[in-house]
């Protein structure tokens, strides 16, 4: 009862904040990338917010419990350094990039940066790849909320799913970029102060350093419980291509999350926010990777667990033994990683179709206030859609990471547009569509299994990219300038 | 306890990384700072 108190407390709270803010939203600037005015406190917390989802609480934790020490390769990854690449590789050149040439979201820029102002074959292939990983995702994070809601609450799957969808498309319809970030610092506060006391908690619950004797003891027994980051040969690849490919690249590659680097004021912001989210970012794993470790050791069989359901180790532990307050401040946080990662969601696929094709394309005269109404109408399709997958039996984890890696492939694009000025449009076109049908072929043939998605689909991007690059004409001069000028700092 | 030696070397990678690059990040802002002021 308390749980389910403070967690639809947090649901109002959220809701309210939506509301006051969405009357600061006057223009597709403010509710795309928040008027470019913002200091490195709101983007680092927008980004870590944005990035990480209930799938950090409920599908990593539950990973942990599962396989132990082979999610150690995505939290070395996903938990640190995807974080410090994304900053240092892209952070300062994306936000060059965009205010230089006055982009808005990453079509734009893909459109500028690959001369295709004329056919927009970019703008069309990406709106439709954010367009179809956006779906997937918002359902897997409708999934997550509907995880919440049974548990919480002790709903079925079909009331707890449409109640889930209605709370993202609400919330998502109220404000925007400039309502997200700021409910984005609410809502990372919440998962860091949940996140920082995991670590005592598993400690405690676990008995201090007999944690690792329990570890040692079920490992022997489940080998699929590993106990060493470098166990065997497939452990060790499947960790390359989680912290290289499913981590740091797919961080790269995420519109979402460059996204974030344009609402930034300046270039020193960028690196005053890359220290904040780093901190941030190994504060909200090293809990939750330990938090799994000593559920896994407390409860061996996931037959104790709600639902028979690994993904719930995590809530069940500190409802056990921290009690149901903190088991409602617990899925607060839960609830904060799934809004703040579903509003820039919503509002990237939203305006991938409202702003990068109707407006830019297809109805140049379109007055703000259609934009914006078509947008919302936008929402609520999404929204609507998401719960095909949200209905899909998939573990959390997985299905949230297939949106993950459909978004990936823009890595290839982007990364090699704002660094090797070789680069061609019909090299990104052709990359962007074999490194998306690749990705979804090998989790449809369940290749997944064995290497990440992320990995077969970003190689088969980037040796595309670079050979059909080298076999088509160089880009104009124009445009080789730019991204030499970006590069340079030059006047930017 | 072989698994206290992986989650020692785990979590120990990670936060030298960590201490490494706000050092260096800090030093970086601080040289930038030095240079825009004599522009």
């Amino acid at each position: 009862m308390i749980t389910a108190a403070i967690l639809i407390i947090y649901i109002v709270l959220c809701l309210v904040i939506g509301i006051i803010t969405s009357k600061y939203v006057k223009t597709l600037e403010d509710f795309v990338v928040a008027g470019r005015r913002m200091g490195p406190w709101i983007v680092a917390f927008a980004f870590n917010t944005t990035a990480l989802s209930g799938w950090l609480y409920l599908g990593v934790g539950g990973w942990v419990y599962r396989e132990a020490f082979q999610a150690a390769w995505t939290l070395w990854g996903s938990g640190l350094f995807a974080i410090i690449a994304s900053y240092a590789i892209l952070g300062t050149l994306v936000r060059r990039f965009s205010k230089t040439t006055g982009s808005l979201t990453i079509p734009d820029m893909l459109e500028v940066r690959y001369y295709d102002q004329r056919t927009h074959i970019l703008r069309y292939i990406s709106a439709v790849i954010i367009f179809i990983s956006t779906i997937i995702y918002i359902g897997a994070l409708e999934a997550q909320l509907a995880t919440a809601f049974r548990y919480v609450l002790g709903m079925g799957k079909l009331e707890s799913t449409i109640l889930g969808t209605a709370v993202i498309v609400v919330y998502c319809l109220l404000g925007g970029m400039l309502a997200a970030v700021w409910t984005d610092i609410l809502q990372g506060a919440m998962m860091a102060a949940i996140s920082i006391t995991l670590l005592p908690l598993a400690f405690y619950a676990a008995g201090g350093l007999k944690l690792f004797e329990g570890v040692d003891r079920i490992a022997a027994q489940d080998p699929l419980f590993v106990l060493s980051p470098w166990a065997s040969p497939s452990v060790v690849l499947y960790g390359i291509s989680l912290i290289l490919f499913a981590s740091i690249l797919s961080y790269m590659g995420q519109p979402q999350l460059l996204n974030r680097f344009m609402i930034a004021k300046s270039d020193p912001v960028i690196r005053k926010a890359s220290i904040i989210s780093a901190v941030l970012q190994v504060i909200l794993w090293i809990g939750v990777f330990t938090c799994g470790l000593a559920a896994r050791v407390i409860w061996p069989s996931p037959d104790v667990l709600p639902e028979r359901n690994t993904e719930l180790a995590l809530p069940f532990l500190i409802e056990t033994y921290l009690g149901p307050a903190a088991a409602g401040l617990y899925w607060g946080a839960v609830l904060a990683a799934m809004m703040s990662t579903a509003d820039a969601l919503m509002i990237m696929a939203v305006s991938s179709i409202a702003n990068d094709v109707y407006r830019k394309v297809l109805r140049p005269q379109a007055t703000e206030r259609e934009v914006l109404t078509l947008s919302r109408i936008l929402t609520v399709i999404v929204g609507v859609l998401g719960i095909i997958i949200a209905f899909q039996p998939l573990l959390l984890l997985w299905s949230t990471w297939l949106g993950w890696s459909g978004l990936a492939v823009f890595v290839v694009p982007i990364l090699m547009g704002l660094y090797w000025k070789r680069g061609t449009r019909q090299g990104a076109i052709c990359s962007l569509v074999v490194s998306f049908i690749v990705g979804m072929l090998w989790f449809a043939l369940g290749l997944h299994r064995y290497v990440h998605i992320a990995m077969p689909s970003l190689l088969s991007g980037f040796a595309v990219y670079v050979l059909v690059s080298y076999l088509t004409k160089e880009p104009p001069k124009e445009v080789q300038e730019l991204v030499e000028k970006v590069r340079k700092g030059v006047g930017v | 306890m072989q698994s206290l030696t992986s989650y020692a070397i785990v979590v120990c990678i990670m936060l030298v990384a960590l201490v490494l690059y706000v050092v260096y990040s800090v030093r970086e802002l601080k040289r930038e700072e030095i240079k825009g002021v004599r522009k």
